[in-house]
């Protein structure tokens, strides 16, 4: 065994650490050998010497207290910081979700069925003649909410009112309206402030 | 020394009650190992004040890091690693003292005695001759063990003179049961050979 062995083993043997088997060795060593006596009590007076430096006189019920109101103040901190940012940061995320909103309900409004759709163009025979067809339907037409009063039919205008070949299909022609209901009463979106206007 | 009877929930059970927001875990927590806190801080910076301060530093940052407690029955062994990192930080960046009312916490004679020579150790004396010599040889001491290396002199601190568990040491430096016994074996033969004077 070195000397550093010897130390250590000795060092070990004082704080208790020294395994049994261990223990035993260094224990009767120590009982003749002056040198391992020696570094035993070099080991115990370090020891005494250490535990002997006194802790300051603590109120350990204010500091309790005192660590507690830090952890309070450090939660109502939190709170504060949270609360900042719910303040500074929802109402930006909900004018970003607004305006992701309107952008579908515009996509929404102008896709979706029962509003103005364009057909694929196509050509159609007329008799003789060959003629470029468009049609476009809609927008619905509002319901009045009262009974029809009167109707009133316009006639076909332009090529349509002179060709008698052409007229028949003039009312598929979006150039002005085929005919012209009036009714009694409010259509159903019509506001009220300002009616009769 | 915490003191954890048979009826006491143990540090696990109080540790994952705190997790999960229990205050009152917490402060039996805090009660349990503020001594031991402020004992290693203290020894670690020689100066009550600021180890009061390092102390209470590191139960909140302890709180606020629950979450991060892998192990809750370690969490005595993670609460002084707070605790000694903190210290450790604390004397490399010589931190002004903050202005808390920390006197509050002291009795009289801590409170005078920090203001009058900075050296706390062994001046507990009632005969002058014997508290000079106590106070001297406490700067000796303080000085010796600032000369050791941190893992060194933390080994010494929560080992021979706090008489934490091995374990638990191992634990708080990060590293194996035999590497603490190691550094406790050599920072105790640096300081025979420092203080051979006064032995």
């Amino acid at each position: 065994m070195t000397r550093e062995e010897l130390e250590f083993s000795i060092s070990r043997y004082v704080d208790g650490t020294l395994p049994d088997g261990d223990r035993a060795t260094v224990g009767s060593r120590l009982i003749d050998d002056p040198e391992a006596q020696a570094l035993a009590a070099e080991d115990r007076a370090l020891t005494n010497l250490l535990r002997s430096s006194p802790l300051p006189n603590v109120r350990w019920d204010r500091l309790a207290e005192s660590i507690s109101q830090a952890i309070d103040q450090h939660l109502e901190d939190q709170i504060a910081r949270a609360s900042w940012w719910m303040r500074h940061r929802i109402p930006a995320g909900l004018a970003v979700a607004a305006s992701a909103l309107l952008a579908i309900g515009i996509v929404i409004r102008v896709l979706a069925p029962g509003r103005s759709h364009v057909a694929q163009p196509g050509i159609k025979s007329l008799g003789t003649q060959t003629v470029a067809m468009l049609t476009v339907e809609g927008p619905h037409a509002d319901t009045a909410a009262g009974p029809e009063v009167t109707q009133i039919s316009i006639g076909a205008g332009g090529s349509y009112a002179t060709d008698s070949a052409l007229a028949p299909y003039a009312d598929e022609i979006d150039t002005r309206p085929a005919r012209i209901v009036i009714a009694s009463g409010l259509t159903p979106n019509q506001p009220r402030a300002g009616f009769p206007y | 020394m915490k003191v954890v009877t048979a009826s006491s929930p143990t540090d696990g059970e109080l540790a994952g009650r705190a997790i999960n927001s229990d205050r009152a875990a917490f402060g039996e927590l805090v009660r349990r190992y503020q001594r031991q806190a402020v004992a290693v801080s203290y020894r670690l910076l020689g100066n009550s004040h600021d180890a009061l301060e390092v102390t209470q530093d590191a139960f909140l940052k302890a709180y606020s890091s629950l979450a991060t407690l892998q192990k809750p029955e370690a969490f005595g062994g993670w609460l002084m690693r707070i605790v000694s990192n903190l210290s450790l930080n604390f004397r490399r960046s010589r931190r002004t003292r903050s202005q808390l009312p920390l006197d509050d916490f002291l009795g009289p004679a801590d409170a005078q005695a920090e203001g009058a020579s900075g050296s706390e150790w062994m001046a507990a004396s009632g005969d002058p001759v014997r508290r000079l010599e106590g106070q001297e040889l406490g700067k000796k001491l303080q000085e010796a063990m600032k000369a050791l290396p941190e893992k060194q002199r933390m080994a010494i601190v929560m080992f021979t003179i706090e008489e934490m568990p091995q374990k638990q040491i191992a634990e708080t430096l990060g590293c194996s049961v035999e590497a603490v016994k190691w550094h406790v074996f050599q920072g105790r033969k640096k300081l025979k050979e420092m203080l051979k004077d006064v032995m």
